[in-house]
C-alpha cells in the first residue's frame, strides 16, 4: 500500500497524543501523593491535545473533500473510520474538563477524570486499529497482531514522550526505581515483540486469495497484456511495493530507534542520579522513538499487499 | 446508510463470458464515452495526450496466458478478463465508507456512490478486493460502475437500449445483463448451463457478477475424429485433365 505522509504523520502524532494522555493517567494514579502540579497537568494535556489535533488535521489533508469531514462522524454504526472520528471527538470534552478541574484545583475529580480520557484514547486507538485489521483485502494488516500493535506503540511512545516532560518539568511523577518506570520499559519491550511476531506471521502465512480465484480458472497464470498502458489508479495507491534494499535499512532503523535504544536510554536513566545526564537521556530517547516510529509506520503500509495486485 | 440492506428487490448485474470475449476493449471504451457524461461524469483524464495517461475508468480488460496441465501435455490459452464492479451482495466498500456517500440500492442491488456526500477517504476503494472503485483526483470523490442507471431505466432510449454500456456494444456478444434474482432469468439460465462462477469467494463479497469458464479446448478431440483427405494431386497431366472436365460440365 501506498505510505501516504499525511497518514504516516497521522498515526505517528496522534499515537503520542493518546499515548501521553493514558501516561498522565497512570502517573497521576501512581503517585504518591495521589497528585500532581496543576502546571504539570496543564502542560501535558495541552501538549496531548495539540498533538492530536496536529494528527487528526493531518488525515483531513489527505482527504478529497476536507470541508465535508464531518460527514465522516454518521456512519458509526458499520463503519471504523467513522467511530474512530466519533471518539476522537470524545476525548476532548473529559481532556479539557480535566484540564478546567486541576486549574480549579478540584484535586478530588482528577483520578476519575483521567482514567475517562485513558479509556477514550484506548478506545479511539483501537478503532484506528479495527479500520487496517478489518480490511479482509489486505492479510498483512487482517490480524490481531495489527490491533495490539497500534495500542502498543501508541502506549510506548507516549510513554516515552511523558518521561521526557517529566524529567524536564516535574521529575517526581516518574522517579528511578517506580512502577511506573518498569511498566513503561515493560510496555516498550511488550510493543517490540509483538512487532517481531507481527513480522514473522506476515511472511508465514499464505493468502487465500490467489491469483487463480482471482480470476476462476485454475493454471498457471501470467499477465500477456495490460489493462492500461501506464500506472492507475490502483496501482499507485495498491500497487506501491517497496524495494528490498529500502526493507533491509528501514527494519533495523524501525526495531532499534522505536524500541531498543529508548529502553536502553531509560535504563540507564533510572540508575542515573546526574539531572543533566537524566534530562540528555531522556531526550535522546523520545528524538529516536519519533525517527523509529516514522520509519516503523512507512513500513506497515509499504510492506502490505493487497489482493487487487494479483490482477496485475 | 452504509448498512446494506437485508434483501434487494432485484439483483441486477452482468454475466461475462470469457469464453467469447476476443480482447477488443470495446465494452472499455463505450463505457467511458457513456458514463464520462452521465451519472458520475466526468470520467476525468490526467495527460491523455502525454506519456504518463491516467485517468478513471470503470472497466478494464485484462489479458492473461493460462497454461494447464492436462493428460501430462501442456496447454496454453490466451483469457481475456474484463473486470468492472461486481455490485456485490456483501459489498465491503458499503460498510467501510465513514459518510454513507456509498450504498447500496434496496430496489435493485446496484452499488452506488453519491458523489456529494463523498469526502474522498479511499477506504472503499482498499476494502474492495476487486479494484472496482477508482479515485477521480480532480474531483477528490471515489468513482465506480453504476451498471448505466441512467441507461437500463431512461425511458428516453429504445427498449433493446437499455442495457449497460458495455453489454450493448459488445460485439462478441460476452457480456449479457439481467436480475440474478429470478430465476428464469437469460443471466441465471446462463450461470446454471456454463457453471458461471464468482470471483474470490473466499473475501465474502458475494459478488452479483457471474463469469463464464472458457471452454475446454477443441483440437485434442478434433485430432481423434478427423477424416482423412485424399492426397492433392501433383501430376501436371492429371490436373489439367480434371480442369478440362470440369470445364465442359460448366458449359
Ligand atoms: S466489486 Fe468492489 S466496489 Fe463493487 S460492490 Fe463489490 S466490493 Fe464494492
Ligand atoms: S472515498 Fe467516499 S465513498 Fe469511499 S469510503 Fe470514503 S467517503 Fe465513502
Amino acid at each position: 500500500m501506498h505510505p501516504a505522509a499525511s497518514v504516516i504523520l497521522f498515526t505517528t502524532s496522534t499515537g503520542f497524543g493518546y499515548g501521553l494522555l493514558c501516561w498522565l493517567s497512570i502517573t497521576l494514579n501512581l503517585s504518591e501523593t495521589g497528585q500532581l502540579p496543576t502546571p504539570y497537568i496543564l502542560t501535558l494535556i495541552t501538549i496531548a491535545l495539540l498533538l492530536i489535533t496536529f494528527g487528526l488535521l493531518a488525515s483531513l489533508w489527505h482527504l478529497g473533500h476536507p470541508e465535508r469531514a464531518w460527514r465522516a462522524l454518521s456512519q458509526w454504526r458499520t463503519s471504523w473510520l467513522s467511530r474512530e472520528g466519533v471518539f476522537a471527538v470524545l476525548v476532548y470534552p473529559p481532556a479539557l474538563l480535566m484540564g478546567f478541574a486541576s486549574y480549579l484545583q478540584w484535586t478530588e475529580f482528577l483520578p476519575l477524570l483521567s482514567i475517562m480520557v485513558a479509556i477514550l484514547s484506548l478506545i479511539t486507538i483501537y478503532c484506528t486499529a479495527m479500520i487496517y485489521a478489518s480490511l479482509k483485502t489486505i492479510p498483512a494488516w487482517h490480524n490481531l497482531w495489527t490491533i495490539s500493535g497500534y495500542l502498543l506503540y501508541s502506549f510506548s511512545t507516549g510513554g516515552v514522550l511523558c518521561y521526557f516532560l517529566a524529567m524536564l518539568l516535574y521529575p517526581e511523577s516518574f522517579p528511578s526505581g517506580s512502577p511506573q518506570l518498569y511498566l513503561l520499559i515493560g510496555f516498550i519491550l511488550l510493543a517490540l515483540s509483538n512487532k517481531i511476531i507481527y513480522w514473522k506471521y506476515i511472511q508465514r502465512t499464505s493468502n487465500s486469495t490467489t491469483k487463480e480465484t482471482a480470476i476462476g480458472i485454475k493454471g498457471n497464470i501470467s499477465p500477456l497484456d495490460p489493462p492500461h498502458s501506464s500506472a492507475n489508479y490502483l496501482m499507485k495507491e495498491m500497487g506501491f511495493q517497496i524495494a528490498r534494499k529500502q526493507a533491509h535499512i528501514l527494519t533495523p532503523i524501525a526495531v532499534l530507534a522505536t524500541y531498543i535504544i529508548p529502553c536502553i536510554c531509560l535504563l540507564i536513566a533510572s540508575f542515573s542520579s546526574l539531572q543533566v545526564m537524566i534530562i540528555l537521556l531522556s531526550t535522546i530517547a523520545l528524538v529516536s522513538c519519533v525517527i523509529g516510529i516514522i520509519a516503523e509506520r512507512y513500513l506497515f503500509f509499504a510492506e502490505a499487499k493487497h489482493v487487487v495486485t494479483l490482477y496485475y | 446508510m452504509t448498512s446494506i440492506p437485508k434483501k434487494t428487490e432485484k439483483k441486477l448485474g452482468l454475466v461475462i463470458d470469457l469464453d467469447t470475449c476476443v480482447g477488443c476493449h470495446a465494452c472499455v471504451v463505450n463505457c467511458k464515452e457513456w458514463n464520462t457524461s452521465g451519472h458520475m461524469a466526468p470520467l476525468t483524464d490526467l495527460n491523455p495526450q502525454q506519456e504518463d495517461p491516467d485517468g478513471v475508468w470503470f472497466n478494464r480488460v485484462h489479458s492473461y496466458e493460462i497454461e494447464q496441465e492436462i493428460n501430462n501435455e501442456k496447454h496454453s490459452q490466451t483469457v481475456h478478463f474484463p473486470k468492472s464492479c461486481l455490485h456485490c451482495d456483501n459489498p465491503p466498500c458499503v460498510t467501510v465508507c465513514p459518510t454513507g456517500a456509498s450504498y447500496k440500492r434496496e430496489e435493485d442491488g446496484i452499488v452506488l456512490v453519491n458523489m456529494d456526500t463523498c469526502i474522498g477517504c479511499k477506504l472503499c476503494s482498499w476494502a474492495c478486493p476487486y479494484g472496482a472503485r477508482e479515485f477521480d483526483q480532480t474531483e477528490g470523490v471515489m468513482k465506480k460502475c453504476t451498471l448505466c442507471i441512467d441507461r437500463i431505466y431512461n425511458p428516453n432510449l429504445p427498449e433493446s437500449s437499455r442495457v449497460p454500456a458495455c453489454v450493448s456494444t459488445c460485439p462478441a456478444g460476452a457480456r449479457s445483463f439481467g436480475d440474478f434474482s429470478d430465476e428464469n432469468s437469460e443471466v441465471s439460465k446462463l450461470v446454471k448451463e456454463r457453471g458461471g462462477y464468482e470471483l474470490m469467494p473466499e473475501q465474502d463479497c458475494q459478488p452479483v457478477n457471474r463469469y463464464l469458464p472458457p471452454r475446454p479446448k477443441q483440437h485434442q478431440q478434433e485430432q481423434d475424429t478427423m477424416v482423412q483427405l485424399p492426397e492433392a494431386e501433383s501430376n501436371t497431366e492429371k490436373l489439367l485433365t480434371r480442369w478440362a472436365q470440369q470445364l465442359s460440365q460448366n458449359y
